[in-house]
C-alpha cells in the first residue's frame, strides 16, 4: 500500500439530502453523473487507500441557492454537514470537512459557522464562488467574513456558474470555462471590496489554481491603476494580496498553468486535491509528480500545507493510529 | 526610417543586447515595429459608442480625444513603424443589418483615408458587421477588393452568437478562400454586464470572452475547416494559455471530438496567433510560452486605451533572443499580413 499522507482538500461528497435535490439539475448537466448517482462513502476509502491518501476534507460540489427560502437553504446546510459528521465518526481519521454555508441568507450563515464550527467541529467551512447575483465580497456578506475572520477559518471556494453564463456554448459544458472563470470574479470580488485586506486571518483556499487569476493578475493590478478607489483596496499591490492565499492544484499539473502559479505564488501556497469523481487520484498524483517540484515542496503540497491551515487534521492523523501525515 | 521585411535580422545592428543597456534604447528608437492592435476612433463610431463607452472604458477621455495625428506621435516616440488599425468594440444591433453594416463601412473607408494620407504609417484591419451574414459577405469583398485592407476584424461575441456559431460558417468560409488575416478583438458578452459591480467589465469579461471564442472557434471546427484563415486573438489569447489543458478535457471526454481533434487541442493552439497586450508579465508569459512559439505572437500597444512605451519596454524584459523580438514586433506581422512589406515607406 502507498505511503498513507496525502490530504486531499478538493473531495466531494453526496449526501443523501443533496442527492435528492440536485439529481433533476445535476443529472443534465454534471460528467461522470452515473458514478455520482451510485456513489458510497466506502468507495471513497477503497480509492483513498489505493492511492495513498491519509485523510479527504470532503465538501459538497455545488447547490441551488434559493433567496427567498432561507429555512429550505439552511436545513440543506445543516443536513449535509451532520451528514459529513457521521462520515468521520464511521470511518475514524479519515474524513474532515468544510461545512456547507447556506449564503445568500447571512444570518442563517453565522448560525451555522458556529453550529458546524462548535458542536460538529468541521475542519473549515465552504463557500461558493457566486450566489446568483452576488460575489463572496457583496457587501451585505461582510458579517459572515468578519465572522469567519474572527475564528481565524479556513475557507474553501468552490466554482459555480453563475445563471447568467448558462448555455452560452452549445455542446461545451459550462464548468469547462465558466468555474475557473467565475472563481476568477470571487477573488476579484474579494479584493475589492476590501474583504482580503480586511479579514487577515481568514485563510481562503480557492480551486482550480484561482481559477485564471495567476495568468489575469497583471492586467488586473495593472489596469485598476487608474482606478484609484480600486486600487486602495490593495495597498501592497495584487502580488501582495495574492501571496496570502491558497490554492488546489485541480487542472493546472500542467506546464502552462503551473508556470504562471509558480510566478505568482510559491508551493507553500498549493494544496493537493483531486476533484473526484471529476478526477481521479492518479491523474492528480502522476501529474503533481511532473511538475519539477523537490520532495520536500510535493510533501508540503501534498500533506504539510494543509494541516499547517487546519490543525484539526492533526488529531484525525492520530485518530488513525497510523502514522501522523504531514510535517 | 527602415522598413519591416521579412528577413530573419538577427544580425541588425542595435540589438545585440535586448535585456538591458544601450541595447533596449536602440531598440525603442529603431521605427521596426508593427502594431496588430491599435485603435482608431472614427467620428461615426464615436458617435454611436460614446454613451455606451463612457460608462465602461478606463480612460475614455483620452479615446474621445483621439486624432491619427496622437497615434503617429506615440508610434514615432515608440519606433512603430505601422500600426494596423481597427476600432475596439462596437454595439451589436441584430435587428438592423443596413445600420451595421453602414457603421462597418464608414468606420472602413475612415481607416483607408488616414491610411491614404500617411503613407506607409496605418494598415487596416476592416470591420465586418456580424452577425449579419450577407452585410459581411458583402463587406469582406468591397474592404477586401476596393479598399484593399490587410485584414478583417470580428468580435469574441455577437450578444448570443460566438464565431464558430454555424451561422457564421459561410463568413469563415470567404475569409479562408481569401486566405485572410482576421484580429479578434473582445467584447463583454450580453451575459457578463454589470456582474461585479463597480469593477470595469473589460478588466477580467475580455480575457474570458476570447477564451470563449477560441474554444468556439475549436469545438464548432472552424479551425479545422478553415485552415488558410490567420487567426489572431487578442491579449495573448485571454486566458486560453492557462486554461489550454483543461480546455482540452472536453476532447478527451468525447469520441467525437476526439474523432476530430485525435492529437487534441494543443496542435491547432500552436496554429493560432496572439498579441502580447496584458501578457508582457511573468506569470502570463511564462504560460503563454509554455503554449506558443514566439512565431505565434505579434506586437501590440491596446493604444489608447493603454500605451505603446508598456508593451515596448516590458517585452524587452521577457527574456527574449534579439531574433525574437524582431520577430514579435515585426517580422511575425509581415509573414501574416504581406502587404505591410509593401506599404511605401514614408
Amino acid at each position: 500500500m502507498p505511503d498513507p499522507h496525502r490530504i486531499d482538500v478538493h473531495h466531494h461528497v453526496w449526501p443523501p439530502r443533496w442527492l435528492k435535490a440536485e439529481s433533476a439539475r445535476m443529472s443534465g448537466s454534471a460528467i461522470n453523473w452515473d458514478f455520482v448517482s451510485k456513489w458510497t462513502p466506502a468507495m471513497s476509502v477503497e480509492a483513498m487507500d489505493r492511492n495513498g491518501v491519509a485523510i479527504t476534507v470532503n465538501s459538497v460540489s455545488t447547490q441551488h441557492v434559493h433567496p427567498n427560502d432561507p429555512d429550505g437553504d439552511h436545513g440543506f446546510a445543516r443536513d449535509c454537514n451532520e451528514f459529513n459528521a457521521r462520515l468521520a465518526g464511521d470511518y475514524p481519521g479519515r474524513f474532515g470537512s468544510f461545512a456547507l454555508l447556506p449564503l445568500p441568507h447571512v444570518d442563517r450563515c453565522l448560525k451555522e459557522i458556529e453550529y458546524a464550527g462548535d458542536v460538529l467541529r468541521a475542519d473549515g467551512f465552504k463557500l461558493q464562488t457566486n450566489y446568483i447575483d452576488k460575489w463572496p465580497g457583496d457587501p451585505a456578506f461582510a458579517p459572515v467574513f468578519d465572522a469567519l475572520n474572527r475564528r481565524k477559518a479556513a475557507v474553501f471556494f468552490h466554482p459555480h456558474t453563475p445563471p447568467a453564463c448558462m448555455k452560452l456554448l452549445p455542446g461545451v459544458n459550462e464548468p469547462l470555462m465558466e468555474y475557473p472563470f467565475d472563481t476568477t470574479r470571487a477573488i476579484a470580488s474579494l479584493i475589492f471590496s476590501g474583504t482580503f485586506a480586511r479579514c487577515p486571518d481568514v485563510k481562503f483556499i480557492f480551486a482550480h489554481g484561482g481559477g485564471t487569476i495567476p495568468f489575469l493578475a497583471n492586467r488586473i493590478g495593472g489596469l485598476v491603476k487608474m482606478r484609484p478607489e480600486l486600487d486602495a483596496m490593495m495597498p501592497h499591490g495584487i502580488e501582495h494580496e495574492l501571496r496570502k492565499l491558497y490554492f488546489d492544484i485541480v487542472s493546472v499539473t500542467n506546464k502552462p498553468a503551473w508556470a504562471a502559479l509558480m510566478a505568482v505564488t510559491t508551493p507553500a501556497n498549493m494544496l493537493f486535491g483531486t476533484d473526484i469523481p471529476y478526477m481521479t487520484f492518479e491523474t492528480a498524483i502522476g501529474e503533481m509528480g511532473q511538475m519539477g517540484m523537490s520532495q520536500a515542496d510535493l510533501r508540503a503540497i501534498e500533506c504539510g500545507n494543509a494541516i499547517k491551515l487546519m490543525p484539526t487534521l492533526r488529531s484525525l492523523s492520530a485518530q488513525r493510529g497510523e502514522r501522523v501525515a504531514g510535517a | 526610417m527602415r522598413r519591416a521585411g521579412t528577413s530573419t535580422s538577427s544580425t541588425s545592428p542595435g540589438l545585440s543586447a535586448p535585456n538591458g543597456g544601450e541595447g533596449i534604447e536602440k531598440i525603442m528608437a529603431d521605427p521596426h515595429r508593427i502594431d496588430v492592435h491599435h485603435h482608431i476612433v472614427p467620428p461615426r463610431w464615436l458617435a454611436e459608442e460614446r454613451e455606451r463607452m463612457a460608462g465602461v472604458a478606463i480612460g475614455w477621455q483620452t479615446v474621445a480625444e483621439w486624432t491619427p495625428e496622437k497615434s503617429l506621435e506615440a508610434m514615432d516616440r515608440n519606433g512603430v513603424a505601422t500600426a494596423v488599425t481597427s476600432v475596439s468594440t462596437h454595439i451589436v444591433r441584430p435587428n438592423e443589418a443596413e445600420r451595421s453594416a453602414s457603421l462597418a463601412r464608414d468606420c472602413n473607408e475612415f481607416a483607408t483615408r488616414i491610411k491614404g494620407d500617411h503613407k506607409g504609417r496605418f494598415g487596416t484591419f476592416a470591420l465586418l458587421p456580424l452577425p449579419h451574414v450577407d452585410a459581411c459577405l458583402k463587406e469582406i469583398a468591397y474592404a477586401g477588393d476596393v479598399l484593399k485592407v490587410d485584414g478583417f476584424k470580428m468580435q469574441t461575441n455577437y450578444e448570443t452568437q460566438w464565431p464558430g456559431d454555424p451561422a457564421f460558417a459561410p463568413v469563415f468560409d470567404e475569409l479562408n478562400r481569401r486566405k485572410a488575416t482576421v484580429f479578434f478583438h473582445p467584447t463583454v458578452a450580453g451575459c457578463c454586464k454589470g456582474l461585479l459591480p463597480g469593477v470595469n467589465e473589460p478588466l477580467m469579461e475580455y480575457p474570458f470572452d476570447t477564451t470563449r471564442a477560441i474554444a468556439s472557434l475549436l469545438f464548432n471546427g472552424t479551425f479545422l475547416r478553415c485552415p488558410d484563415v490567420k487567426f489572431i486573438f487578442a491579449h495573448g489569447g485571454g486566458t486560453m494559455p492557462f486554461l489550454a489543458n483543461r480546455i482540452g478535457g472536453l476532447v478527451r471526454g468525447s469520441k467525437e471530438l476526439a474523432a476530430k481533434l485525435p492529437n487534441g487541442i494543443v496542435p491547432v493552439l500552436r496554429k493560432l496567433n496572439f498579441d502580447v497586450v496584458s501578457v508582457t508579465n511573468k506569470p502570463a508569459w511564462a504560460a503563454l510560452t509554455s503554449l506558443t512559439t514566439p512565431q505565434q505572437l505579434l506586437f501590440g500597444s491596446d493604444i489608447p486605451y493603454m500605451t505603446i512605451e508598456g508593451t515596448v519596454t516590458e517585452l524587452a524584459q521577457m527574456g527574449l533572443s534579439a531574433a525574437e523580438i524582431r520577430a514579435v514586433e515585426c517580422d511575425n506581422a509581415v509573414k501574416l499580413m504581406p502587404s505591410l512589406a509593401m506599404v511605401p515607406a514614408r
